[in-house]
């Protein structure tokens, strides 16, 4: 099966500067992946260039195999997208909006868009700017899973959202996820939304890829090794991260030779991530490697 | 408005309000044209309504391309909603030309009642109560106002388009329209068709040809040469006469219409070309 968003050499630039640079990626279908990165990483550009929003300069990316230049209706029937501050149009009542969705899209879920309204007690003939942000995502995130999508791509969708209505749009998400078993990529820098959700990881930086793959891969590969300050050289495996103490040191390392003395602990996604983001030239990509010696 | 459907739907939804305040604008400029035809006193109330109705026809398509040509695709781009309805089901060739039809559809009618509406004005001005009436309403003749109301509104959707914010878009429109409609009237106008000349030995009646536009006149010596300008002439000095004949009238219209009209075709053009591009 094709993967649910590829990207090949992706490139993206505005004047002299690249957004997204020569970026290689693959996520599989069934995946809820969480693209990581700082602000102005490249995340948003990726999104779009992935819905067909923008045109890339170098390269090129496949939803399901589709290409959205040269199939533009293939990739919009299998796409839910929200966008970066979850534009609706706000003079639209609620069930203008849905009767949007269901004029912009062949395979339009009314009853389940009508359901889900009710179910979050969202009046349909209010306007959409008249509701709180909290509602105004819930009715973002309806748009988008009633047009049935394979793949749900979701930029920033919890940013500016109170900690409930952030918990109850991440659940919302995972019920659908749960019942339709359709891909979600979906960005943020905040990791600790991502933690439930996410069985995916990639990680963005200065518009580079720099770590990609499934988190019960990642994980366990990396290890905080702790062990004596002046033995951090025998430190074998990729150093992502070293935190010099006086007489300790605590470094993160993927795929680490453990010297004797030094103990290894157990990361998390959030300790990964930071990690990374932290060092921006530290890469850990799906990529074949030169086997250690 | 069940009838419609799809991107014409949203279209027609997102735009409505200015529809009808464009629609009630129209109406109303219609309304008072023919109310005043048919109720003014033929003499003193033609020339005293002539100069505001003047004003008003001129200044009604740059109001038009404004205020609803101008916001109809920069609105959607300026509030990101283009992100929303470009990763709806269908492509976004689709929702500019369902945005650009329903503007132009609509301007077409609206266009065509006020057209209409200044030509029955016209029709009951005395041909006497204004001097040489027909060139001096050259501009809001029918075929005039509906061109120019069509080119004002394709300008500011093509403006609307480019820049993609709406504050701009609207300058933008207004310089724009100022400056092409006076361009052309000055510049372009008087040479449309070539001008017929006269020269006449005495200045008397019959002279001047009946009902002629663009009239110059130039005295000139007994070599029948041009005089200075400040040279005296008396009523036997002869001069030549360069003019556009009444009957150049409507053709002249019409090819001055139908410019502005191939115009507003090409621009809007240019809107659907630019309002698909990367948003």
């Amino acid at each position: 099966m094709n993967p649910a968003l590829e990207a090949t050499g992706l490139g993206k630039r505005y004047g002299s500067t690249w957004a997204v640079r020569d970026l290689s990626l693959s996520v599989p279908p069934g995946r809820v992946a969480a693209l990581v990165g700082p602000n102005g990483a490249g995340k948003t550009t990726l999104l779009q260039l992935a819905v067909g929003l923008l045109t890339p300069d170098t390269g090129e990316s496949t939803v399901f195999g589709w290409s959205p230049r040269r199939h533009p209706t293939l990739v919009l029937a299998r796409i839910g997208f929200v966008a970066q501050d979850r534009p609706l149009y706000r003079r639209f009542t609620v069930a203008e909006t849905l009767r949007m969705g269901r004029e912009l899209n062949p395979k339009w879920d009314q009853p389940m868009a009508e359901q889900r309204m009710r179910r979050l007690e969202i009046p349909l003939e209010r306007p959409v700017g008249r509701l709180s942000g909290g509602q105004q995502a819930q009715i973002a995130l309806a748009l988008a899973l009633s047009k049935r999508p394979e793949l749900l791509l979701l930029d920033e969708p919890v940013a500016n959202l109170d900690p409930l209505a952030r918990r109850l749009f991440l659940s919302e998400l995972m019920a659908a996820v749960a019942a339709d078993g359709l891909t979600v990529i979906l960005s943020s820098h905040l990791v600790a939304d991502l933690e439930r959700v996410a069985d995916h990881l990639v990680i963005l930086g200065g518009g580079r890829l720099q770590v990609a793959g499934d988190l019960d891969l990642l994980l366990p590969e990396h290890r905080w090794l702790i062990g004596p300050a002046a033995e951090a050289g025998r430190v074998g495996g990729t150093v992502v991260q070293a935190g010099t103490g006086e007489r300790q040191c605590r470094v993160l390392v993927r795929r680490p030779r453990v010297p004797p003395g030094w103990t290894a602990e157990p990361v998390s996604l959030e300790d990964l991530v930071l990690a990374y983001l932290a060092n921006p030239i530290a890469g850990a990509l799906p990529m074949p490697e030169a086997v250690p010696a | 408005m069940s009838a419609i459907s799809g991107a014409t739907w949203v279209a027609w939804r997102n735009n409505r309000a200015q529809a009808a305040v464009a629609g009630l604008l129209a109406a109303a400029t219609a309304a008072t044209l023919i109310v005043v035809a048919l109720t003014a006193s033929p003499r003193t109330g033609m020339a005293l309504h002539l100069t505001w109705i003047q004003v008003a026809l001129a200044v009604a398509p740059a109001v038009a391309g404004v205020f609803f040509g101008a916001p109809l695709l920069a609105a959607d781009f300026e509030r990101g909603t283009c992100r929303l309805a470009w990763t709806q089901g269908v492509t976004r060739r689709r929702w500019a030309a369902a945005h650009l039809g329903l503007l132009m559809g609509l301007s077409l009618l609206a266009a065509a009642v006020i057209a209409v509406a200044a030509q029955i004005w016209i029709a009951h001005i005395p041909a006497d109560s204004v001097p040489n009436t027909t060139w001096v309403l050259y501009d809001v003749q029918g075929p005039m106002v509906f061109a120019t109301v069509l080119f004002g509104i394709a300008l500011g959707a093509a403006a609307g388009a480019v820049l993609r914010r709406t504050v701009p878009a609207m300058g933008v429109t207004l310089a724009l329209f100022i400056a092409l409609r006076v361009c052309f009237a000055t510049l372009a106008r008087p040479h449309l068709l070539p001008t017929a000349t006269r020269l006449v030995s005495e200045f008397k009646d019959g002279g001047i040809p009946q009902s002629a536009g663009f009239v110059e006149t130039t005295f000139l010596d007994s070599r029948l040469r041009p005089l200075p300008p400040d040279s005296g002439f008396g009523p036997y000095t002869p001069f030549r006469i360069v003019y556009q004949p009444a009957s150049h009238f409507w053709p002249m219209q019409v090819m001055e219409a139908g410019f502005f009209i191939i115009l507003a075709a090409l621009l809007v053009y240019a809107a659907y070309r630019f309002a698909t591009r990367d948003g």
